[in-house]
């Protein structure tokens, strides 16, 4: 274009220099003009001579195109502060080539940017799906869980249920606090499919329990009254709809047979609806029934007379502003009034529950939220420590670019605008880190369900929502901050004449003298407190869990292989269940491999329990029933005659169950040891016990104690050991009944075995079904899943510290080192040795590390009670742990201050004069 | 009425106040407001262009306009400058100052007011 390389000349000829956009914009008024002076009828010369003179014009003006003036020597937006964002374009360029003059150094920063950030966003997102974000499938506001701590039921933190007693009574008296109940118990039913029978899982509940929750079906309807007594319809979960019906509408109406009877599909629950727990694949309606018999509310067979006692699981809503205390008060003022019939009707042990009322969303919850708010404090420490090198790495090179920001600010550059400049380049570092931490986050929460223990709740609902994402602008904010504000703090300071007449080196002993150098020892000395403190509570965590391991259980876990045996199908004739139970045991004694097989209705580390009473059975004058007689409170199991030895389980005292010991020979019972201290001093044998009709012996009632077994550690290593009995199938009328555990002992592999297993339980009956088949080894280790988790997260937290430190000490002491050249250089001419150096430089370091450990370890120390629900066999402050995470700290920090130490000492006194 | 003491703006032109008067309506480009104000005055203010761009890039520099490249399918790209908060400020202000001036004027020599 003619006008702009005119424009240009002429300013060019007045010796001025425009910017380009000046030049621009003139030429196009000159362009306009000229146009216009056509278009008024001018010929094209003298549109040229007007154009040229309105040119030389401009050229002339006195006050001149001010921006040609302030045009900068070197980077134009230093000079325009006044707007605060001119100049971002050339800053963010600027960053860039910075960033790209020494790709090293950002690419460690962002690499640890990125970890820390993905390790605080990860562990954010699993408390935000688990503990913070509201429930999928129910509105949670006001939703309680309920149960009772009767002193029939010890067992109730792990089985939390109430009885009918307690739900009826409190629902039908018009409550106050809450908005209704609603009870649901867990089943399992056998289900007539195309391919025969299969055992499928349900929940029973009842009509009040969806409306409740705050759910509707999908498709079709919720239950109604009618459906809890006539028990004729089914709701599908969602996925089984999809599974068996495609999903296809038409489900609603079809039948399915469940427990030999035919149940009418009414409905399909959504599909995040996973209620009781996401295993329930079909819903029945269940009638809870009141504890007092009548015409109205009869007895399973029909009583109307009498007291009857159910227990289930139960959630009520309470109204608004209500507390959960106020609701558990009302339920115990409500039931205290009815008490007295239980009392006198023989369910004493029922009557006077205490209930308790707790938030869901807290009770789902309860087991992990400690240990999730450990790990998520144990993240952000690490996250401190990992952006502390950063900074600490920024420091560094913020002093070596001290003649570089000296030189800009000789140009011009403000204050304001070096600190600027910083802040672009450490955010976009920052920006860099925390979108590869995002990465990370979101690869780790995809393997991260395979990780977790199975039983581990809301494991579904960890996803990266809204909040993860503020969660991570906000650090990467904060990590952008902290990493610029100590440079440009540095740039502020900075002293145009030193800066610029400084030849690079540092004067002599500057060790500790410059505030930069103080912020860098404390930056390292904090990141060896942090190692220290998660390093102790790996540790601590690490030895608990192996001390969970090799605790004695009271069994040999080893070699023996475990499975849930069920015999399903209706219309079975009356003994076919244990001529099947003793089919298979027979079969598997007679295979090669195996040493023992037996049967046992409840497995260590199986979650059911039966809790029974039993009474002194010592004759009495008075007679039965001894309901005021002393009660024991126990555990029961009801074991095959080889049990014991199948498990490894040790008979202290009398004898194990025998094959004579049968229907028709005197009752026997077993017990444990804790059983044995607590009733009986030590010396149960041949004590006779009434266990009332919990174990059915026909017309005997009295059972006489003949062995003492070892304790069996039955739920967890952490929980306290429970009183048990043990009584034999042989004893019991009907044999075995419903599901068993099975229990082989191996010569070999027990998994070997697994293989084999189904094939005999299949020759025995095709409608024996085998479940849960793994070995006891499994099962342990399966069960500590959670400990291990926390320590192998925490061990990783810990290395990814005690890395930290290490480089933030091997980095800090390096630089001090080319720092102090001359100062080494001049105390070698004056005659220190290399060892004098080296010790001058270790010193330096091991002052940090042995600062940083008596805080981490002061840290670790106060706080270790925190520390204390999650240790078994371990104390807080174990001074072995201590011990042992000091010493390694120490031998890591020797190593990474000897490097540089070694380099200090061969520094040539001569060269570092020279420099 | 007090007077108020009238500002050095004044004295140095009206400069200002047309060309924020102009922009006051919408953005409009450089050369447009130079053909404007010859236009609108009718000749009567004979508009010295050559100081146009330097008081627009002052104007710029105080914040009372904004100039942004604007392009639009098959024309030149142009440079649009733009009236800011501050510059419908800086206008009022100003408005009311000739205001007071003619005012001012007009007790002393008689003038009648526009």
């Amino acid at each position: 274009m003619k006008w702009r390389a005119i424009v240009h000349a002429e300013f060019t000829r007045h010796g001025k220099s425009v910017d380009d956009t000046i030049v621009e914009e003139l030429a196009q008024h000159a362009a306009d003009a000229w146009e216009a002076a056509r278009a008024d009828g001018e010929p094209p010369d003298a549109a040229d001579a007007r154009v040229l003179a309105l040119i030389e014009s401009w050229c002339r003006a006195t006050s001149g195109p001010r921006r040609i003036d302030r045009a900068p020597l070197v980077e134009s937006a230093f000079a325009d502060g006044r707007r605060p964002l001119s100049g971002l374009g050339l800053d963010v360029r600027m960053a860039f080539r910075m960033i790209a003059r020494q790709p090293a150094f950002a690419a460690v920063s962002i690499v640890l940017i990125a970890l820390a950030v993905a390790a605080a966003t990860s562990l954010f997102s699993v408390v935000n799906g688990v503990l913070l974000r509201p429930l999928p499938w129910a509105k949670v506001d006001g939703l309680v869980r309920v149960f009772e701590t009767g002193r029939a039921l010890p067992l109730s933190q792990s089985t939390p249920v109430v009885t009918n007693f307690t739900y009826r009574t409190w629902a039908d008296d018009h409550p106050q606090t809450i908005d209704g109940l609603g009870g649901w118990s867990d089943s399992s039913m056998s289900l007539d499919g195309p391919s025969g029978i299969e055992l499928v899982s349900l929940a029973r509940t009842t009509a009040s329990l969806f409306p409740l929750l705050g759910v509707r079906p999908l498709l079709g309807v919720s239950f109604t009254d009618a459906d809890e007594r006539t028990d004729d319809n089914v709701i599908l979960s969602y996925g089984f709809w999809q599974e068996r019906f495609g999903g296809r509408p038409d489900a609603l109406g079809q039948r399915l047979t469940l427990a030999g009877k035919p149940r009418t599909i009414v409905g399909v629950m959504p599909r995040e609806f996973a209620f009781p727990s996401p295993e329930t694949r079909l819903w029945l309606a269940e009638r809870i029934r009141s504890a007092f018999l009548s015409a109205r509310d009869p007895g399973p067979r029909g009583e109307t007379r009498g007291l009857t006692i159910g227990l289930y699981n139960a959630v009520a809503r309470l109204k608004p502003a209500v507390t959960p205390e106020q609701a558990a008060s009302e339920a115990l003022a409500r039931t205290k009034a009815v008490s007295p019939i239980l009392e006198n009707g023989g369910f004493a042990a029922f009557a006077n529950p205490k209930v308790a009322v707790v938030p869901m969303l807290e009770w789902l919850v309860k087991d992990v939220k400690p240990a999730l708010w450990m790990l998520l404090t144990a993240g952000v420490l690490l996250f401190a420590a990992a952006i502390g090198n950063v900074a600490n790495m920024q420091l560094v090179r913020a002093s070596s670019r001290q003649r570089e920001i000296a030189i800009r600010a000789a140009i011009g550059a403000g204050s304001g605008r070096l600190v600027r400049q910083l802040f672009v380049e450490t955010s976009l570092i920052a920006a860099i880190g925390s979108a590869i931490g995002l990465g990370l986050t979101s690869a780790l929460l995809r393997v991260l369900p395979a990780a977790l223990p199975e039983d581990f709740p809301r494991a579904e609902d960890i996803a990266i929502d809204t909040r993860v994402l503020m969660v991570v602008t906000s650090l990467a904010i904060v990590v952008s901050v902290v990493i610029a504000l100590l440079p440009s703090r540095m740039a502020r300071r900075v002293k145009l004449t030193s800066a610029l007449a400084e030849d690079g080196s540092a004067p002599v002993g500057q060790s500790l003298r410059s505030p930069a150098a103080r912020a860098r020892a404390l930056i390292i000395t904090g990141q060896v407190a942090v190692a220290a403190v998660l390093l102790v509570g790996a540790a601590l965590l690490a030895q608990s869990f192996a001390n969970q391991i090799r605790v004695d259980r009271g069994y040999q876990p080893a070699s023996l292989l475990t499975a849930r045996l069920t015999l399903i199908g209706r219309g079975l004739p009356a003994g076919a269940r244990p001529i099947f139970f003793n089919e298979v045991l027979d079969r598997l004694a007679a295979t090669h491999g195996v040493t023992h097989a037996a049967l046992t209705s409840h497995l260590p580390l199986t979650p059911s329990e039966l809790p029974a009473q039993i009474f002194d059975g010592a004759p009495k004058p008075q007679g039965y029933p001894p309901f005021d007689r002393r009660r024991m409170d126990a555990m029961l199991r009801i074991v095959s005659p080889d049990y014991f030895a199948a498990m490894g389980i040790r008979v202290l005292r009398g004898r194990g169950f025998t094959n004579q010991d049968v229907v028709s020979s005197e009752p026997v019972m077993v017990v444990n040891e804790a059983f044995a201290k607590k009733y009986f001093g030590g010396q149960p044998l041949d004590a006779l016990l009434f266990p009332g009709d919990i174990v059915n012996n026909g017309d005997h009632q009295i059972w006489k104690v003949v062995g003492v077994v070892s304790d069996v550690v039955h739920r967890g290593a952490t929980e306290p050991i429970q009183p048990e009995v043990f009584a034999t199938f042989n004893q019991q009328r009907g044999g075995p009944y419903g599901s068993q555990f099975l229990t082989v002992r191996t010569a070999g592999d027990p998994a070997a075995l697994s293989r084999e297993l189904r094939t005999i339980v299949r020759g025995a009956s095709p409608n024996g079904v085998l479940e849960q088949v793994m070995t006891m080894d499994a099962r342990v280790m399966r069960s500590l899943s959670r400990p291990r988790l926390y320590a192998a997260l925490l061990g990783g937290f810990g290395s990814f510290a005690l890395l930290i430190a290490a480089i933030g000490l091997f980095g800090g002491l390096a630089y001090g080192v080319t720092q102090r050249t001359r100062e080494i250089g001049v105390r070698t001419a004056l005659g220190a040795t290399p060892r004098d150096i080296v010790e001058l430089v270790l010193r330096q370091g091991l002052v940090m590390t042995v600062c940083g450990i008596a805080i981490g370890f002061g840290i670790a120390a106060s706080t270790g009670r925190y520390l204390s629900g999650f240790l078994f066999g371990v104390t807080p402050a174990n001074p072995a742990t201590f011990g042992v995470v000091g010493v390694a700290l120490v031998l890591v920090a020797g190593i990474a201050c000897a490097i540089p130490a070694r380099r200090a000492a061969k520094i040539d006194a001569i060269q570092a004069l020279k420099r | 009425m007090a007077l108020r003491p009238f500002s050095k703006e004044l004295k140095k032109g009206s400069a200002e106040l047309l060309i924020l008067a102009l922009l006051e309506v919408r953005p409009r480009h450089g050369y447009e407001i130079g053909r404007l104000i010859v236009e609108r005055s009718q000749g009567a203010l004979n508009y010295h262009i050559a100081s146009l761009y330097p008081t627009l890039y002052k104007l710029e520099d105080d914040g009372l306009v904004e100039g942004r490249w604007v392009e639009k399918a098959g024309q030149r790209r142009r440079r649009y400058y733009k009236i800011t908060p501050a510059g419908r400020k800086r206008l009022s202000n100003e408005r009311s100052l000739w205001q007071d001036f003619f005012v001012a004027l007009d007790r002393v020599a008689g003038l009648k007011q526009p």
